[in-house]
């Protein structure tokens, strides 16, 4: 129950008077919402669109094994009441990204504290609370590590002020034709999943690439391209059509992706010159494979022959299919899911045997689940930690101590000053944030003929810059508008290509999120053919770009140049700050040779560059990063 | 040490403890499986490190407290209608319900009446809000045991605690560069994230020694060259104006003499600051701080009494900190795995908001 007589007088005053916003009741939600109730806080609300799973019980305290399948912040509430019953708590089985959401209902909080996982509503509740100006805490926590940080419009730094990296993805070719490591086979077999079962996605084709550059350049693959184009008619049914004629047969899927495809891609022969070839397998002939594992094992970090590959295989498509069957009307389509057991059995068992046929280091279900979904290792104490600093952060705010508010870092062994837990103070915005400064700007490269003005939306403006119901105008004397969040307005625009509009190398556009209360202005440079087949790139400082620069510094090097390995992610060693560009996020392809990508990007802030960066990098090698 | 049985993990196991079994690895898992903890006293502190233990997965944990639930407490394991109940036994529910794989076993005598045998039925040994003379007892009774030992409170704001581990091997992973290509072709790669098993002993000491260590020797030293570093690594406008720098001084001494003298507030007054009391004892603090300053040859003005103010009670969040390094520490220890804090850990939340570790007495 709240020890509402520890604290001094004044603070006390402040924490009963407060209305807070917590978001999210996972790891660190649980944790916090216990700690606000005890300090005191009587006016709290909770809002997180998930439900409980298994999984959660061993740190999401507030639930329990009975609680499977509910909602979190509903049960969090019911037991966070248990602590103190007077106190008002009011749990929402919703997204925080939801329209209900707006600046108004942000501005009745005194304190908004995050406890999300992951960027886009991060990216989101910044904006929301930048709009509303309301303080906001924002944590993280991954293993053994955490972070606990205050964003307060125009005291210090925002969520978005430092860009962080973008996602990883393969080049196509690496995924349907040359895999060389377990990650390119889950990845195409959860490509499988989707194109069998789930929604469709042209970027996630399965069958081999024929347009592979390497593949190209003699006669021979030419004819097979002739050959591959000729049979045009056949080739452009639909995976999930073509399974359907023999009603999901697994012989015959089975002989596709791993016999004939494979066979496919032998012909290809430029392909094996330097690689090693695959082999087809056959149906008939699976061949058997003695385990030679260690005991003691959990079931799921066995790793399966291809004989029990098979089995999975054949099991997993009959529930699947069967799943896929009895929906109808509009949601006729599977959603991949790393907590189902059937769609984890299918990964498991495809990736595998595409693993075997490419002579790859095979998975445990165990490890395939991990990577396939993201999973991030979790514990109770590192949550208990960081939602006790959080709750301190909040005292400091309430006094109105904004002085003293910090970055806290949790590292797993003593900086060099002897913290486990170290606290450095906040950085101020960067003036050029292309989110909480006056005037944000990013520029966009693309290219103008090839980009829809729909793909240009998910992709760009609510994928990479985190928009929720963007309007888009075109910067050309005539207010064009190209994208409407009216319900409608716009609907014949998505399939034309941003080059329709008239739109080209230096065209500036007005964005505006209505809801998030943001302007963005963007300035688009065409280009005919971005790295590594990449559809965009985002550049936050516009000023700074110079078309080889551009190509140096951005993200992970493309394999052409001779490259230095990419700064490492764990931060004993000192932290390369990116100087030159700040690239907020590129979609495409990751070049396979680096498996690293830096997980800060610092800015030049320019004339305090030496002191500031200096300082920052000192700082930032003393502590464990993780990225929020 | 924990029992080298074989001990195997069920799949309803291996489903709940699936997100930290990928962190520290199965090995850890199960000797987490077979250890047996006493934890004395279930405050705040306490309270925490129950839930975080039972969550854990251990195989069991002993709660040991005579004291009397009251309302109002930072033990949120406490429903309103158990006040006035034992302590333990009002709180046995809930920590039960947090793990049922666990087993959860009371004890309600007083911890002054527990004999050598009574601790030598444990793999850990955890104790709180014990007068440190208690304390070293039991820590003496495990070290005859090769039990390892924490002794840990909260006082409002911060929170330090103290590990015995004798001596305690452990290993941890350490990176190993990746295997370069060969002749820059494009064959297959090795998995990037190699790492080796590297072993390491650490030798601790005992409480007495650790508390009867002459500070003015040790932490001065200690103290000087954090300070300094501080000084070359941060600009003096980071740092304010230079009585700033000398509270940072008075910080670094302040953790060791301010959990000196809570502690001998309790060994005199037989019980902790309290609201009830806040001027009288905040009076009575002021008195034993002089008297440690003196002892360390410091100069009395150093130390700000306002710190006096944010000692009472046990903040939530605070027990929350302390406790969630603490617990993590013994399930370093029960693993094996990966570098234990040696010996001390402070933390305060009102002064620089640092976790800190020391070693003293060595």
């Amino acid at each position: 129950m709240a020890d509402v007589n520890v604290a001094p007088s004044l603070l006390d005053d402040s924490i009963r008077k407060s209305k807070i916003l917590v978001v999210g009741a996972g790891g660190i939600g649980c944790e916090l919402l216990k700690n606000l109730v005890l300090s005191g806080f009587n006016d709290i609300l909770v809002i997180d669109l998930d439900t409980i799973d298994v999984s959660n019980l061993n740190r999401q305290f507030l639930f329990q094994k009975e609680h499977v399948g509910k909602s979190k912040a509903v049960i969090a509430r019911e037991s966070a009441l248990g602590f103190n019953p007077n106190v008002t708590i009011v749990a929402k089985h919703d997204s925080v990204m939801n329209s209900e959401y707006n600046v108004t209902f942000f501005k009745q909080f005194t304190v908004v504290m995050n406890a999300l996982d992951n960027r886009a509503a991060r990216s989101h509740v910044n904006r929301m609370c930048l709009a509303a100006n309301v303080p906001l805490i924002e944590s993280g926590t991954a293993g053994y590590l955490g972070q606990v940080t205050a964003i307060r419009k125009g005291l210090s730094e925002c969520y978005d002020c430092n860009p962080k990296a973008g996602q990883k993805s393969f080049p196509g070719c690496t995924i349907r034709n040359t895999p060389s490591e377990p990650i390119h086979c889950i990845v195409w077999a959860k490509h499988l999943f989707n194109q069998l079962f789930g929604e469709a996605d042209p970027d996630e084709d399965v069958s081999p690439d024929t347009a592979d550059p390497e593949a190209a350049g003699d006669a021979g693959s030419v004819a097979l391209q002739n050959q591959a184009s000729e049979a045009g008619n056949v080739t452009r049914v639909s995976t999930r059509a073509w399974a359907q004629q023999s009603e999901y047969d697994p012989s015959k899927l089975f002989g596709k992706f791993f016999c004939d495809d494979i066979k496919y891609l032998l012909s290809m022969d430029k392909l094996w010159t330097k690689r090693t070839p695959p082999t087809p397998l056959s149906w008939d002939n699976i061949p058997e494979e003695i385990s030679d594992q260690q005991g003691g094992l959990i079931k799921d970090q066995k790793v399966w022959s291809p004989a029990e590959c098979v089995q999975a295989m054949v099991s997993s498509i009959k529930i699947l299919y069967q799943r896929s069957k009895e929906l109808n009307g509009e949601e006729s389509f599977l959603v991949w899911d790393k907590d189902d057991e059937a769609s984890m059995d299918f990964v498991t068992a495809c990736s595998n045997l595409r693993s075997h046929v490419f002579s790859i280091p095979k998975k445990s279900r165990f490890d395939v689940k991990a990577m396939a979904g993201n999973i991030i290792p979790a514990i109770a104490t590192t949550n208990a930690v960081i939602a006790g600093l959080i709750v301190f952060e909040a005292f400091k705010i309430l006094e109105g101590k904004w002085e003293e508010c910090r970055h806290v870092y949790l590292n797993s062994k003593p900086n060099a000053l002897n913290k486990v837990i170290a606290p450095s103070s906040l950085d101020s915005a960067n003036p050029k944030c292309y989110v909480c400064s006056p005037h944000p700007e990013v520029t966009v490269l693309l290219n103008v003929s090839q980009m829809t003005v729909q793909s240009f939306e998910d992709k760009v403006l609510r994928g990479a810059l985190h928009m929720i119901s963007p309007d888009v105008m075109v910067d050309d004397g005539k207010g064009t508008v190209l994208i409407s969040s009216e319900e409608g307005e716009t609907t014949e625009n998505m399939s034309k290509s941003l080059s329709d509009f008239n739109i080209s190398d230096g065209t500036r556009l007005r964005c505006e999120d209505f809801h998030q209360e943001y302007d963005l202005n963007i300035t688009i440079i065409d280009r005919e053919h971005l790295e590594e087949n990449r559809e965009f790139t985002v550049i936050a400082d516009p000023s700074q770009l110079q078309p080889k620069a551009a190509v140096e510094s951005s993200g992970p090097q493309p394999s052409t140049s001779s490259s230095k390995p990419a700064p490492s992610t764990r931060a004993t060693e000192s932290v390369e700050i990116d100087e030159d560009l700040d690239v907020i996020f590129q979609k495409g392809c990751a070049n396979d040779d680096h498996q690293q990508e830096p997980s800060i990007r610092k800015r030049s802030i320019s004339g305090q560059a030496d002191i500031g960066s200096a300082s920052k990098k000192l700082r930032l090698s003393e502590n464990d990063i993780i990225e929020l | 040490m924990v029992a080298k049985e074989e001990v195997t993990i069920s799949e309803a196991e291996a489903a709940l403890y699936d997100r930290q079994i990928r962190l520290w690895g199965l090995e850890a898992q199960k000797r987490l499986r077979a250890a047996r903890v006493l934890l004395i006293g279930l405050g705040g502190l306490g309270a925490e490190i129950a839930k975080n233990l039972t969550l854990s997965g251990i195989k069991s944990l002993t709660l040991l407290d005579h004291s009397i639930a009251v309302a109002n407490s930072a033990n949120f394991l406490i429903p309103l209608e158990n006040v006035g109940k034992n302590v333990v036994e009002a709180s046995l529910e809930r920590v039960q319900r947090l793990n049922p794989m666990v087993d959860i076993l009371t004890d309600t005598e007083n911890v002054t009446a527990k004999n050598e045998d009574f601790f030598s039925g444990f793999d850990v040994v955890c104790a709180t809000r014990l007068p440190v003379e208690e304390s070293i007892r039991i820590n003496a009774i495990c070290r005859k045991h090769s039990i390892p030992f924490y002794s840990g409170d909260v006082f409002g704001f911060g929170g330090f605690f103290f590990v015995d581990l004798l001596e305690h091997e452990y290993s941890e992973e350490v990176n190993v560069p990746a295997a370069t290509l060969k002749d820059g072709c494009t064959a297959k790669k090795n998995d990037p994230s190699e790492t080796k098993t590297v072993k390491h002993t650490l030798n601790y000491i005992p409480l007495q020694a650790a508390f009867e260590a002459d500070p003015s020797s040790q932490l001065n030293k200690r103290s000087w060259q954090r300070i300094k570093s501080h000084f070359i690594t941060m600009k003096s406008t980071d740092l304010g104006s230079t009585t700033v720098a000398f509270v940072s001084l008075a910080l670094a001494s302040l953790y060791v003499d301010l959990t000196t003298g809570l502690l001998m507030f309790r060994s005199q007054m037989k019980r902790d600051p309290e609201a009830a009391n806040r001027q009288s004892d905040i009076a009575k603090l002021c008195e034993i701080r002089d008297h440690i300053l003196h002892e360390m040859k410091l100069d009395n003005q150093m130390v700000d009494s306002g710190i006096f103010e944010t000692v009472f009670g046990e903040l939530s969040p605070a027990a929350a900190v302390v406790g969630g390094v603490l617990a993590q520490e013994i399930i370093k220890a029960v693993s094996h795995k990966d570098a234990p804090i040696r010996n001390h850990f402070f933390f305060n939340g009102a002064t620089d908001f640092s976790g800190v570790v020391e070693a003293i007495g060595f």
